[in-house]
């Protein structure tokens, strides 16, 4: 088996106002072909940025150190050229948004038949063709009418089905859902989540799905890595994350998912404090100031991601003896 | 898409009316007897008598106001003071060069400024942005009928490439056309300016948007997600300022149409202004305010053609 997604050592760092701001730090993971991974955090961990860079769509203020390599090439070491012709064939993205993420004075057709622009020997009625039948695929009754619609005329849900199929039409290696339901109300969020795993099977079921809803991890996934500040704490398959968490962070956001809280009470759990700024972090473990378990240790010296279980940690509590 | 048109074109009407009213008032609240005017300062009581009679001077305000009403929906504008011709033949005659120098004007800063604007947004802040930039606010700062002046010097009087006056021979096309080259330059050069500054800015706004990045994810190439999805977006607010200043592109035209004395709506005004013509000066604002509701209401269905949610909303 060979990791269709494979970081290594991965950095971004956006050129700020005031110096460099190194938003994700050597980051080390890799997707096996086939699997879910959910990437979790809270904002400013830095899940987003780090999709953008799969996706090589990083705004020019930014740059990327190590290696992102999908389906075993490098990806910033092909030409902006090369990399174009992945996007849209080889990998494909749901946003966050689906709202604003469809042209709104381009016809819902014409949009589905743009996305499969790098697919070869289709003739454009063939495309529209495919489209209508991938919108009934993914749940849009009359998909007639709706290839003829503007987005306006679509329901929030709706809108991201229509995403979806535009993602799944391409056949992708891997799909890039991120937060696919953030923007979405509660029953509609359900569906979507069901709807990305009855299409699983689509691309090779390959996905990495941005969330910070654990709830959504336990549901859809098979791999989850949680990133906090911009580095990885701990990442491994769901069984194991979810019913043993090892990093207090993991712990802590398990603690805050509505679905998991046995006893009533009148307040939702949250995480104490905030994410340290990416240009003032602190000199040992980045989330010693949020811990409960916090040593005096843990200020001083830096935590290493290291084998626990199935899973890897980046605590010294686990690592150190 | 059908009651958008509808409603468009009631407003339309709406609008005239009002501009008509005005008119009417502005016609009475201006100083100085019309007798007085039409028939000189030497003429007496009794012959100013049997002119009111005869015009309908004499009649209450609302009755004229009506009658002026009626007359325009039958289409007559009255008759000239020097000439006796009916002023909508005058008019008539007038309109289609003076819109012929208009829609060329803009046609041609179009045609130049949206490419221009286009370049400037796909590199921003590079060289040729600069250059743009800086062309575009120069050919903004220069008034059209400056312009016209130097441009009738230069290619008119000292190099002799092109006619100085007049609207060339009837029915003759191409000698029109060259007639039409100068001044329909002089109209649309501050425009080229204009409409680069304005796809530019619109342009750049649009190509932040969530659904240019969908594009980008899918790997169509930027000239193609700029050209063929961004610009349709950045040309709707294009086109609702291009609606506002076409009053200003008409007064542009109607200056350089008296510049390069071309028979038109400017020269006619001009003509009636001078020799104190008053149905003529009315007639010819009359048409002109016309020509402005008409052109709103064109760049209001356009808006409706280029965004979809404009047509569905109200």
């Amino acid at each position: 088996m060979t990791a269709i997604v494979d970081l290594r050592d991965v950095s971004i760092t956006y050129a700020g106002a005031h110096g460099p701001v190194p938003a994700v730090r050597g980051v080390t993971l890799a997707l096996e072909r086939g699997r879910i991974l959910g990437l979790v955090g809270e904002s400013g961990s830095g899940k987003s940025s780090l999709v953008s860079a799969m996706l090589a769509l990083l705004p020019k203020s930014a740059s990327v150190q190590g290696r992102i390599v999908l389906d075993g090439r490098d990806l910033y070491s092909l030409g902006e050229h090369e990399r174009r012709a992945l996007r849209g064939r080889e990998m494909a993205t749901v946003s966050q948004d689906p709202f604003t993420a469809l042209n709104p004075v381009v016809r819902i057709g014409t949009q589905l038949v743009e996305f499969q622009h790098a697919l070869p020997n289709l003739t454009k009625p063939e495309k529209l063709r495919r489209a209508g039948a991938m919108l009934e695929r993914v749940g849009i009754a009359d998909p007639a009418t709706r290839l003829n619609q503007y987005p306006h005329q679509l329901s929030g849900g709706l809108r991201q089905r229509v995403a979806i199929a535009g993602a799944l039409l391409v056949s992708p290696k891997l799909l890039i859902a991120d937060e696919p339901t953030t923007a979405l109300d509660a029953t509609t969020e359900m569906e979507v989540i069901e709807l990305i795993r009855d299409m699983r099977g689509e691309v090779d079921g390959s996905i990495v799905l941005v969330t910070h809803d654990m709830g959504v991890v336990g549901r859809l996934c098979d791999d989850v890595a949680v990133l906090y500040a911009g580095e990885l704490v701990e990442s491994g398959p769901v069984d194991d994350v979810l019913n043993r968490p090892r990093h207090p962070y993991t712990r802590a956001l398990l603690a805050c998912d509505p679905a998991r809280i046995d006893t009533p009470s009148r307040h939702l759990p949250t995480v104490p404090g905030t994410v340290p700024s990416p240009t003032a972090l602190p000199a040992g473990c980045i989330f010693a100031a949020r811990c409960q378990d916090v040593m005096a240790l843990c200020h001083e010296v830096k935590p290493l991601l290291s084998a626990a279980g199935a899973s890897r940690v980046a605590c010294l509590r686990v690592s150190a003896p | 898409m059908g009651s958008y048109v509808i409603r468009q074109a009631c407003l339309a009407v709406g609008v005239l009316l009002t501009a008509i009213i005005i008119l009417f008032c502005l016609i009475y609240l201006v100083p100085g007897d019309p007798a007085t005017v039409a028939l000189g300062p030497r003429a007496s009581a009794e012959q100013k008598d049997v002119f009111r009679q005869a015009m309908g001077l004499d009649q209450p305000i609302p009755v004229q106001a009506v009658r002026f009403l009626g007359n325009l929906l039958k289409g007559d504008l009255g008759t000239d003071l020097l000439t006796r011709q009916p002023v909508l033949t005058l008019v008539a005659s007038a309109l289609p060069r003076t819109v012929t120098l208009a829609l060329v004007g803009l046609g041609w800063a179009l045609i130049v400024g949206i490419p221009l604007g286009c370049l400037s947004a796909l590199r921003p802040n590079s060289g040729i942005d600069r250059l743009i930039g800086v062309f575009s606010t120069s050919v903004i700062a220069l008034p059209s009928f400056l312009l016209a002046i130097y441009a009738l010097i230069l290619f008119a009087v000292v190099l002799r490439w092109l006619p100085a006056m007049g609207a060339g021979e009837p029915g003759d096309i191409p000698d029109q056309i060259t007639h039409l080259i100068l001044p329909a330059f002089a109209v649309g050069l501050g425009w080229v300016g204009y409409i680069a500054r304005l796809v530019r800015a619109s342009l750049l706004e649009t190509l932040q948007e969530n659904h240019i990045r969908t594009y980008r994810a899918f790997g169509v190439s930027d000239m193609r997600i700029t050209l063929r999805f961004a610009l349709p977006i950045a040309m709707i607010p294009v086109v609702a300022v291009i609606g506002v200043g076409l009053g200003s592109l008409l007064s542009g035209a109607v200056l350089v149409e008296v510049v390069f004395s071309r028979p038109g709506l400017g020269s006619l005004a001009l003509q009636a202004v001078t020799s104190r013509n008053s149905p003529v000066l009315v007639g010819t604002v009359l048409v002109t305010t016309l020509l402005y509701v008409v052109a709103n209401f064109a760049t209001d269905l356009l808006a409706a053609f280029l965004d979809p949610r404009i047509r569905k909303e109200g």
